[in-house]
C-alpha cells in the first residue's frame, strides 16, 4: 500500500512550512516536497501606493531579514528616481545590511540548528532548542545569543529601531551617524570577535562527526548564485551577480538588477506556493540553483577582510573540484559570514567619510521602472516595480532567497527521505533529520513573526486512498 | 407612524430605513456619516443571517452614539426605527441570529460563507 | 466711550471660570488648562462642530453639546468627563479607525498622528466595528506633497486653511455620506491645481493624509501652531 508522510509544520522554521513524503507499495520514499502553505500578497497589496513608500512597506514582509527589504526595495526606487546615492549613506546601509547578516546567522546557526548539531538529531525533542543548548554548552548558548544582540544592537543604532527601521529611504538614508554611536559600536566589536572564534572553533570540532549528514543533505550538482564586486570579491549590497556552474565555470557574469529579469524565470509548482527560480537559458528544472551562504562562498574569490580570508581558503578545501556541494556546509558558510560581517563593520567604520552629512539624494520619477538586488542572508534579493507618471506603483515583483532555493530544498528533501526512511518505517529522529535538510537553508517562509521555542508537529502517515493510517503528535 | 403587518420582516425595515439615512446622510459629521454605514453594514449582516449577538450589541451602542452626538436632526433621528423595532421586535432579530429564520419570510438567508480570506495580509 | 465687555461666570467640571460673553466652552476650557478632546477644531481656524469628540454635558439638559461651537451663558455648568461622554468618544474613534484603512505600522504619520494619539489617550485598544476597507486612489501628483484619501477622517481643516488663511480655496467635499471625499478644485488633480504649495493643508492636517513628500521614512511631526502666530501678525498690519 502506497502511503504519504506529512510533517507540518516543520519546526525551528522562520513561517509555516510542510513536508510530504510519499511511499510506495514497497515502502520506499517515491517522491518528496516541501510545501510552502502561506500565501501573503505583498505585491498585490503594493499596488496604488507611492513608490517612495515601498521601503518601510516592504521591510514589513519579514520581521527577521526586514533590512535587506529595505535595501532592495529602496535600490529599486533610485532606479525609479535616477540617482546615485551618497558615499557615506552607501556605506552606512553596508552597514546595517551586514549586521542584520550578522544576527540573522546567529539566530539560524544558535537558535535554529545548533539544537541538532550539539544535542544530536536524535535527541529527546523536549529539550532540543536553544535552552537545551545553553545547559549541555553554556559558552555556546552565550556566544550565539552575544552575536545576535550585537547585530541587533547596531541595526537599532543605526535606525533607531531594532525590527523595521524607517532610516533607509530612496535617495539614502535619513540620518548620518552620530560620532557618539559609532565609537559604540567600535567597542563591541572585540567581544564578538571572541565570540565567532569560539563557534568556528567548535563547529571544525564536530563537522567531522556528521559526515553521514554531509553525504546526503542537499548534496547535489547545481549552478550557484550570488553578489560579488569587480574584484571578485563578496558583496552583499552592491556590485552584480555571478552565476557558477556545477565544476566552477562560469555561467553568466556582472548580471545588473535591471537584467535580472531577462535571465532568471520562475516557475509554478501546484504544491507551494513560493514560485521557483531558475536561469532561463538552461529552462526548468535544469537551470534551477543555489542562493545563500554556501553560493556565495562557492562563487567568490575573497572575501575581502584577512581573517574571513583565511576561513575561505579552508572553505575552498573541502571540495577539490569546484563548489562545495553538500548544503550541510550552509552552517559553516553561515559562520564565515558572520566573521566578515563583522571585519568589514570595523572597516566601514574607519572610513574617514563616515560621519558625512550628505547622506540622502533627491528627485522624482524619472523613470516608469525601477529593479534593485541585494543579498539577504539567505540568499539574493530581487525588487522589481514599474510605476505611473505620479510614482504609483503599478506592478511589483519580489523574487525571494527562498524561491530561488527552492528546487534545492526539495531535491534535498527527497535525497534525505529517500537516505532514512527504510520500509516505511520512520521515527522522531529520521524525520527530525529531513527537516533538519529544510532547516540548513534557513528558508524564511514570508512570516514576520517568529514563534520561538518548540511548535506542535503532527505526522501523518496517509495511504494512496487518502485514509489516514498512523498519527505522531509531538 | 406607518402600519405594518406579518408579512413586513422588522429587521428588513430597519435595515431599509437606514439605509435611507446613510444615502441622505451629508457626510459632515462622524456618527452620522460612519454610524449609519456601520448599522446598515451590521443589519445587512443579520438579514442575511451571518449576525451575531455581539453585533446586536454593538447596534445598540452605535444607536446611542448617533443619536446623542450626530449634528443634526438627520443623525439624530436615524437610529430610531432600529430603537423601535428592537423594543418591540427582538425576538425578531434573535429568529435571524440564533434560528437563521427569518419568519416573515423576507430575508434571504444564505448558508454562512467562510469570513476567512486566502490572502493574509498586514504586519 | 469705552464698551463694556459683558462678564460671564460658570463652573466646567466643577471648577469656577470666568468669560467674555460670545466665548465657546472650548475657548474657555483650554484658557482654564481643562482638557477637552478635540480633532476637527483647529486655533486660527473657524469650527464647524464635524468630529463631535469635543460634546460636554451641561446641566439641566440631557442633550450633549459640543463644546467648540456652543457658547457660554451665565450660570452654566459644564461637564467634561462622564462614563456617557468618554463611551461615545470611543465609539466615535472606533467609527473612524473603521472607515478607511488605517495602518499605523507603514504611515508616514506614525508616531505624529492626532487620531492616533487620541485612540492611545482614550484607551481604545481595539476595534469592533467591521472594517469597511475601502478602496481609495492616492493623489502623488504634486510636486512636493501627496493626499492619501486612507487616511483622511475629513475634518476638513484642509479645506478651511486654504480657503481662510491661504486664500486659495483649493479644497473642497465632493459627494456625500460615506462617500464623500476631499478634492482639489473642480476634482483636478492636486499638481495641476490653482494650489500655491505654502503647504498650510499638509501643517493643518491631524493625520497621515497630506504629507511632504520628502519626509518620507522621517519623523513628519506638524506645526499647526502657526496658525494663530500669523492671524496676529496679519491683524496688526
Ligand atoms: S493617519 Fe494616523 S491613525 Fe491613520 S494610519 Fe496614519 S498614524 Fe494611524
Ligand atoms: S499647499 Fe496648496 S492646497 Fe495646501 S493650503 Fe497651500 S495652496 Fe492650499
Ligand atoms: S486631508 Fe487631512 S485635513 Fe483634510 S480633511 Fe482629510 S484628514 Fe482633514
Ligand atoms: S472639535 Fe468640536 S466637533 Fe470637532
Amino acid at each position: 500500500m502506497s502511503q504519504t508522510i506529512t510533517i507540518d509544520p516543520v519546526t525551528r522554521l522562520e513561517g509555516h512550512g510542510k513536508i510530504t513524503i510519499h511511499l510506495n507499495d514497497q515502502g520506499e520514499v517515491e517522491n518528496a516536497n516541501f510545501h510552502v502553505t502561506q500565501v501573503r500578497g505583498f505585491e498585490k497589496f503594493s499596488e496604488g501606493r507611492p513608490f517612495y513608500e515601498m521601503p518601510s512597506l516592504m521591510a514589513r514582509i519579514c520581521g527577521i531579514c526586514p533590512v535587506s527589504h529595505l535595501i532592495a526595495s529602496a535600490k529599486a526606487c533610485e532606479a525609479i528616481m535616477s540617482v546615485r546615492i551618497p558615499h557615506t549613506a552607501a556605506q552606512l546601509r553596508r552597514m546595517l545590511n551586514l549586521a542584520q547578516m550578522v544576527q540573522s546567522h546567529a539566530l539560524s546557526f544558535f537558535y535554529l540548528s545548533s539544537p541538532d548539531l550539539l544535542l544530536g538529531m536524535e535527541s529527546d525533542p523536549q529539550t532540543r532548542h536553544i535552552f537545551g543548548v545553553v545547559g549541555a554548552k553554556p559558552e555556546l548558548g552565550r556566544a550565539g545569543i552575544a552575536l545576535r544582540r550585537f547585530g541587533q544592537h547596531i541595526i537599532e543604532l543605526l535606525g533607531n529601531k531594532r525590527i523595521h527601521p524607517g532610516w533607509v529611504v530612496p535617495g539614502g538614508v535619513t540620518e548620518p551617524l552620530a560620532s557618539a554611536k559609532r565609537d559604540e559600536i567600535l567597542g563591541m566589536i572585540p567581544e564578538a570577535y571572541a565570540n565567532i572564534e569560539l563557534a568556528l572553533r567548535w563547529y571544525k570540532q564536530i563537522a567531522e562527526t556528521f559526515a553521514p549528514e554531509i553525504e546526503v543533505f542537499a548534496n547535489f550538482a547545481s549552478l550557484y548564485m550570488g553578489l560579488i564586486n569587480e574584484d571578485e570579491s563578496i558583496e552583499f549590497t552592491d556590485g552584480a551577480l555571478r552565476l557558477m556552474g556545477a565544476r566552477g565555470e562560469i555561467v553568466a557574469d556582472g548580471i545588473t538588477a535591471a537584467q535580472f529579469p531577462e535571465v532568471i524565470g520562475e516557475a509554478v509548482e501546484p504544491y507551494s506556493y513560493t514560485k521557483f527560480a531558475y536561469y532561463k537559458p538552461l529552462g526548468y528544472p535544469d537551470g534551477s540553483y543555489r542562493v545563500g551562504p554556501l553560493a556565495r562562498l562557492n562563487i567568490a574569490k575573497s572575501m575581502g577582510t584577512p581573517m574571513a580570508d583565511g576561513e575561505l581558503s579552508l572553505f575552498k578545501q573541502i571540495s577539490d573540484d569546484g563548489p562545495v556541494q553538500s548544503s550541510f556546509y550552509y552552517h559553516y558558510a553561515r559562520l564565515i559570514d558572520i566573521l566578515h560581517g563583522i571585519e568589514k563593520i570595523e572597516m566601514i567604520l574607519s572610513d574617514p567619510l563616515i560621519l558625512d552629512k550628505h547622506v540622502r539624494a533627491t528627485a522624482g520619477v524619472n523613470r516608469l521602472e525601477g529593479a534593485g538586488q541585494a543579498e539577504a542572508p539567505r540568499g539574493t534579493l530581487h525588487h522589481h516595480y514599474k510605476v505611473d507618471e505620479n510614482g504609483l506603483i503599478t506592478w511589483a515583483n519580489l523574487v525571494i532567497a527562498t524561491g530561488q532555493n527552492n528546487n534545492a530544498m526539495n531535491k534535498g528533501v527527497l535525497q534525505a527521505a529517500k537516505h532514512y526512511v527504510k520500509d516505511g518505517k520512520f521515527t522522531e529522529g529520521i524525520l527530525n533529520r529531513v527537516e533538519a535538510v529544510v532547516r540548513t537553508f534557513d528558508p524564511c517562509l514570508s512570516c514576520s513573526t517568529h514563534a520561538f521555542g518548540q511548535m506542535p508537529l503532527a505526522i501523518s502517515l496517509v495511504s494512496a486512498e487518502g485514509e489516514v493510517v498512523d498519527r505522531v503528535v509531538r | 407612524m406607518i402600519v405594518m403587518d406579518d408579512t413586513s420582516c422588522m429587521v428588513n425595515v430597519a435595515r431599509f430605513f437606514i439605509e435611507f439615512c446613510m444615502t441622505e446622510s451629508c457626510g459632515k459629521c462622524i456618527p452620522c456619516r460612519a454610524g449609519t454605514a456601520q448599522m446598515h453594514t451590521l443589519l445587512t449582516r443579520i438579514c442575511a443571517g451571518h449576525g451575531t449577538m455581539d453585533d446586536l450589541d454593538l447596534l445598540v451602542e452605535l444607536c446611542a452614539t448617533v443619536k446623542e452626538t450626530s449634528l443634526c436632526g438627520l443623525g439624530q433621528t436615524a437610529p430610531n426605527p432600529v430603537l423601535s423595532t428592537l423594543k418591540y421586535f427582538k425576538h425578531e432579530y434573535i429568529d435571524h441570529i440564533v434560528h437563521k429564520r427569518c419568519p416573515a419570510g423576507v430575508c434571504n438567508m444564505e448558508a454562512p460563507v467562510a469570513a476567512e480570506s486566502p490572502v493574509e495580509v498586514l504586519a | 466711550m469705552s464698551t463694556s465687555v459683558d462678564v460671564k461666570t460658570l463652573l466646567i467640571d466643577g471648577q469656577e471660570v470666568s468669560a467674555r460673553s460670545g466665548q465657546t466652552i472650548l475657548e474657555v476650557a483650554k484658557e482654564n488648562d481643562i482638557y477637552i478632546p478635540t480633532l476637527c477644531h483647529l486655533d486660527g481656524l473657524s469650527d464647524v462642530g464635524a468630529c463631535r469628540l469635543c460634546v460636554v454635558e451641561i446641566k439641566g439638559n440631557n442633550k450633549l453639546f459640543p463644546a467648540c461651537v456652543t457658547s457660554v451663558f451665565e450660570g452654566m455648568e459644564v461637564t467634561t468627563v462622564t462614563e456617557r461622554l468618554q463611551k461615545h468618544r470611543l465609539t466615535i474613534l472606533e467609527m473612524l479607525f473603521a472607515e478607511r484603512n488605517h495602518i499605523c505600522s507603514v504611515c508616514v504619520a506614525n508616531g505624529h498622528c492626532e487620531l492616533q494619539t487620541l485612540g492611545q489617550e482614550q484607551g481604545l485598544t481595539h476595534v469592533r466595528l467591521p472594517y469597511r476597507n475601502p478602496e481609495l486612489p492616492v493623489d502623488a501628483s504634486h510636486e512636493r506633497f501627496t493626499l492619501d484619501h486612507n487616511r483622511c477622517i475629513m475634518c476638513t481643516r484642509c479645506v478651511r486653511v486654504c480657503a481662510e488663511i491661504e486664500g486659495a480655496h483649493v479644497w473642497d467635499v465632493m459627494g456625500r455620506g460615506i462617500d464623500s471625499m476631499i478634492i482639489s478644485d473642480l476634482h483636478e488633480e492636486w499638481g495641476k491645481s490653482s494650489c500655491t504649495r505654502c503647504g498650510k493643508c499638509v501643517q493643518v492636517c491631524p493625520t497621515g493624509a497630506l504629507f511632504d513628500k520628502s519626509k518620507i521614512g522621517s519623523d513628519h511631526p506638524k506645526y499647526p501652531d502657526f496658525l494663530p502666530n500669523l492671524n496676529l501678525m496679519r491683524e496688526a498690519q
